[in-house]
């Protein structure tokens, strides 16, 4: 097949896609793409999925460049919007930008909000049209490529994966290594995939098909940057911003921060891309791989965390390149990398395209559509965002009294997508908690995800890898062969570095000298969970323990080391982040317990009243009686709000609201509404 | 002070418009004919997947057509309801939804059979559905990539061979497992691929042999090119019946004599012949359940649902609600000895 397209025709068919595509028709709806796209990235928790869903049955009567016009200019872009909350409000705007929310949301407290926001979309940019390009140059080799990755490979990339938590515990490697083997185990719960067997699921329905993640990243990144915002009762700059730190002269800075590591880009955006190509390995956890990846390379990483304008750009770069790589299996093949490549395949057996062998032949035009539709969308996209955001940058002067009242419901409702399932509400409650308390104790969050997302991978491809190749004939293949080593020649310093700490940190233990507090509390509570899941995994079927337990009797091992040196170690104490006045610990513990009280408010409401009127009379009650803003005022937001919802979600999105007993009791109210 | 009461005034208005726009919604429903019920009214389909899957795009595309076969010509909006393996959907159905005929819907084929097989399965009373119909049956196969050497049904019985599936409770790894029992075939499943098109890729690179739980329209629609040019080769059928395209290849009821295997894997298969099912909750009132059948019925033979169903490659051939109903009927009258033959054969 590939002498087929290698002719040169090649490069005509190229222009002439461009020329399809340059249509002011369907130049009109690719712009009309990158504004949902933009808007949909904006909105925290919402990503490309919803986008693909809601946009997808609207294609029908499209010609098939149009639909993919609408759909891949939507989706190229909700990972650049994505950002501006993550910046501002620390808040990621899609599971994607949870590792921008570090530098970037750092950058925004020193009052660099724009420099942040130019860098990130320069790079976002810069990683699109990587991303596009690389497609491009491999669409003659696409099939010969992907017969090459086979399981074995994909289980090697899956370890690369997992090796980054190493880099991304950063101070605290056990407890980094504990995290992130309990994010494998989370991985697990659900439904065994080689016997069928409940795994960790308690019988609840809710977790059958296991942890959905928009829910757990929003409650581990999203709430906890929330919780503090209400703790230390303070805008987010702590100062009225200068306008010109807003303007377009801050984001030129970001814009020649990112010329100045063009290296750096290169380098993000292809790992993006790369990633992208493996199925289940999506946003969520790119930009964290990515992330430990330029921590660990770049000179100078120390000051990643803490508004380091490379910890925007990494990220970003590679984010915005994934649809590159996400697109080769899909065009290829028909197989999807991930769920929105799954809606994406929907759309082209709608439009009579079976993706495979013809999209590189017969639909070339199609499939050079496609990447010129990425392009031109990265690059509108870019610039809306470029003159869009200092206008929005401004948002992050609001005051907290305002902004948490109506950011918080949005977040409840986005986590309401994850299934749309009364248990997104609990998942999300109970991971903001355990990502507040996490943030609070220093204990890295990243790992989670990272265990999260890639564990079922890896138990995946493990199997498949040693039931066809032999226990260890997986490992001899060179592409394996050669990841290995990278993997352990990444590995060895890091992994040296934590032992030579952990050597001093036991030889400076002062036996006689245990210590009891908040931190030995929650270390131990983690030993506890950890031999809880011991137990009641012992009578799992065989195929069914071999990761879980592994990563249990891991995490048990880091999890007591850790016990240890929070009881008997000679830790500093904790130093405020800075910029931030110290708060007593009493005053911590009742604002956080106030915080998680409304939240808990809300959930307990939903099932008496509905979602949609507990968004409202959350958003009132919060404003008007948590923070004592004017009645009118919150009267007004809460209307604004809940008509939001009830138009988006409830009719472009055709949310199907949860059940409440008021609806069940008053039965006319909810056909009246549908809200109840 | 001026200002106060205008401010006021406009934002009352406002308010109250935003509150009026929540609340106007559909007058309350009383015991009408059924075209005055329908009359105006936005109709519930709740679909047990995500978009853009199998069961979406049959239900979507019936959404499209069938409103204007219902008397009152109601509006159907379609809503995904993933999760469970459609579980949480049959719930919502059985249980949660309100049994007025504004609501119906589309999850697994097996659901309504699968609690009599699996012990484990969450308990699940049948009579709970009021069956609408079935836009298709369809056939399953087992397929084995040409370098194989698996070419036909002897091969499948003595040459040793791979097949790929994508976790214990798909068709994939249920239809291997059912025929590797009953046949004693020489079956090494090796299951935890992501989906079904990545086990056709692995096909491809040479690692899994076949894959079995591969519905006929699906391979045909997805990867006609390699069925055509002979690298996929098709020597077994899994249905109730044989499909039209496929009268050379045996059918896996045919291939025992022994009347109780026969049985058993009646049962086992007797989900392909409801393979899109639509059903609405028990207690809908029958005038209004006859009129969503026959909507339903009529939707079947609409020349412009046809012809979209055409163009999308989807096979269409019904099966009447009131046929599924007898179908259910028939399944939980099977004596206990063949059940638990089929439960042995699916573990």
């Amino acid at each position: 097949m590939p002498s087929d397209v290698m002719q040169p025709g090649t490069v005509s068919v190229m222009f002439h896609a461009l020329h399809l595509l340059l249509e002011p028709v369907r130049l009109l709806i690719l712009f009309g793409g990158v504004l949902i796209g933009l808007a949909i990235g904006c909105i925290p928790g919402l990503g490309g999925v919803v986008g693909l869903a809601v946009l997808i049955p609207f294609t029908y009567n499209m010609d098939a460049y149009s639909a993919f016009a609408l759909l891949l200019g939507m989706a190229a872009v909700t990972t650049s919007s994505d950002l501006i909350p993550a910046v501002l409000f620390g808040v990621p705007g899609t599971v994607g930008a949870a590792a921008t929310v570090i530098d970037g949301h750092a950058m925004a407290r020193k009052g660099e909000a724009g420099r942040a926001f130019g860098a990130g979309f320069a790079s976002s940019l810069a990683g699109g049209i990587v991303g596009a390009i690389i497609l491009a140059a491999a669409v003659p080799i696409l099939k010969p490529l992907m017969l090459a990755i086979g399981a074995p490979e994909l289980l090697a990339f899956s370890i690369f994966g997992l090796s980054m938590v190493a880099s991304l515990s950063g101070k605290a490697p056990l407890k980094g290594l504990t995290v992130a083997g309990i994010g494998l185990m989370l991985s697990m719960v659900g439904t065994g995939m080689q016997s069928g067997a409940p795994r960790w699921n308690f019988d609840w329905l809710y977790l059958f098909d296991g942890l959905p993640l928009v829910p757990v990243t929003l409650g581990l990144f999203a709430l906890p940057e929330l919780a503090d915002l209400a703790i230390d009762r303070r805008s987010i700059t702590g100062q009225p911003l200068e306008r010109r730190k807003l303007g377009l002269v801050s984001q030129w800075q970001g814009l020649r921060d990112v010329i100045d590591n063009w290296w750096l880009v290169l380098r993000c955006s292809t790992l993006g891309v790369v990633l992208g190509v493996i199925p289940g390995i999506g946003s969520a956890v790119i930009d964290w791989i990515v992330y430990g990846y330029a921590q660990r390379t770049l000179p100078g990483s120390d000051s990643f965390g803490s508004g380091d304008v490379r910890g925007v750009i990494a990220p970003e770069s590679a984010n915005n390149a994934k649809e590159g790589g996400h697109l080769v299996p899909t065009i290829a093949f028909g197989v999807p990398a991930g769920t929105s490549m799954t809606l994406l395949l929907g759309a082209f057996l709608m439009h009579g395209l079976v993706p495979g062998p013809d999209m590189l032949t017969k639909h070339l035009d199609v499939t050079y559509s496609i990447i010129w539709s990425l392009t031109l969308a990265h690059v509108i996209g870019a610039v809306i965002c470029v003159f869009g955001s200092s206008t929005l940058a401004r948002l992050a002067t609001l005051r907290y009294q305002v902004m948490l009242p109506v950011i918080l419901p949005i977040i409840f409702v986005a986590a309401f997508e994850g299934s749309r399932d009364y248990g997104d509400f609990f998942s999300l409650l109970f991971f903001g908690a355990c990502g507040w308390v996490m943030k609070r104790l220093g204990w890295p969050r990243p790992p989670l995800v990272l265990g999260l997302v890639i564990g079922k991978i890896f138990e995946r491809y493990l199997f498949i890898s040693t039931e066809i190749y032999g226990g260890v004939g997986w490992i001899l293949r060179p592409v394996v062969l050669v990841l290995l080593g990278v993997i352990a020649w990444t590995l060895y310093r890091p992994l040296r570095q934590i032992a030579e700490d952990l050597w001093r940190e036991f030889a400076r233990t002062r036996w006689s000298q245990a210590r009891f507090g908040f931190r030995s509390l929650a270390a131990a509570a983690v030993v506890a969970v950890i031999v809880a899941a011991l137990i009641t995994s012992a009578d799992w079927p065989e195929s069914e323990r071999l990761v879980a337990r592994s990563a249990a009797y891991f995490a048990l091992i880091t999890a007591l080391l850790n016990l240890v040196t929070e009881i008997f170690g000679t830790r500093k104490a904790a130093q405020p982040e800075e910029g931030k006045a110290a708060l007593s610990t009493s005053i911590i513990g009742r604002r956080a317990i106030v915080f998680f009280g409304w939240l808990g408010g809300f959930v307990a409401s939903i099932p008496l009243i509905g979602l949609i009127p507990t968004a409202a009379v959350f958003v009132f009650a919060y404003m008007a009686l948590g923070f004592r803003e004017s009645k009118r005022k919150a009267v007004l937001c809460a209307t604004l709000l809940s008509l939001f919802f009830w138009g988006v979600f409830g009719h472009v999105l055709a949310v199907p609201w949860p059940t409440a007993v008021l609806g069940d009791h008053v039965p006319s109210l909810r056909t009246a509404t549908g809200l109840m | 002070m001026m200002r106060r009461p205008l401010l006021n005034r406009r934002f009352a208005t406002f308010f109250g418009v935003g509150w009026l726009a929540i609340f106007a919604g559909r007058p309350a429903d009383a015991g009408e004919p059924v075209a005055d019920f329908y009359t105006g009214k936005t109709l519930q389909m709740v679909i047990g997947y995500s978009v853009g899957g199998g069961y979406d795009i049959y239900a979507r595309t019936l959404s499209r057509y069938m409103g204007k076969h219902i008397p009152g010509n109601p509006t159907i909006v379609p809503q995904n309801m993933p999760g469970a393996g459609s579980l949480r959907a049959v719930n919502y159905l059985a249980k949660a939804a309100p049994k007025d005929g504004s609501v119906f819907g589309t999850f697994a084929r097996g659901a309504a059979m699968e609690p009599l097989l699996d012990p484990k399965a969450i308990p699940f009373d049948p009579n709970s559905l009021k069956w609408i119909g079935s836009v298709t049956n369809e056939v399953s196969t087992c397929a084995f990539w040409h370098t194989s050497g698996v070419k036909d049904w002897a091969d499948m019985q003595h040459k040793p061979y791979t097949v790929g599936g994508t976790g214990a409770s798909s068709d994939t790894d249920v239809f291997s497992r059912v025929v590797r029992h009953f046949f004693h075939l020489p079956l090494k499943l090796v299951t935890g691929f992501p989906g079904g098109q990545d086990v056709v890729l692995s096909l491809q690179r040479g690692e899994v042999d076949g894959r079995c739980g591969w519905s006929w329209s699906s391979l045909i629609s997805r990867n006609r090119a390699l069925y055509d040019s002979k690298q996929i080769i098709v020597p077994l059928q899994l249905g109730l019946r044989k499909h039209p395209d496929l009268p050379d290849v045996p059918l896996v009821l045919d291939l025992s004599n022994d009347p109780k295997i026969k049985a058993a894997l009646k049962l086992i298969f007797a989900r392909q012949a409801i393979a899109r099912p639509f059903a609405a909750p028990a207690g809908v009132p029958p005038e209004r359940l006859k009129a969503l059948r026959d909507a339903f019925d009529a939707t079947m033979r609409d020349p412009a649902f046809l012809q979209e169903a055409k163009t999308l490659e989807l096979e269409v051939a019904p099966v009447q609600g009131v046929e599924i109903e007898q179908l259910i009927k028939d399944i939980y009258a099977t004596p206990p000895d063949i059940v638990q033959l089929a439960r042995e054969a699916m573990q």
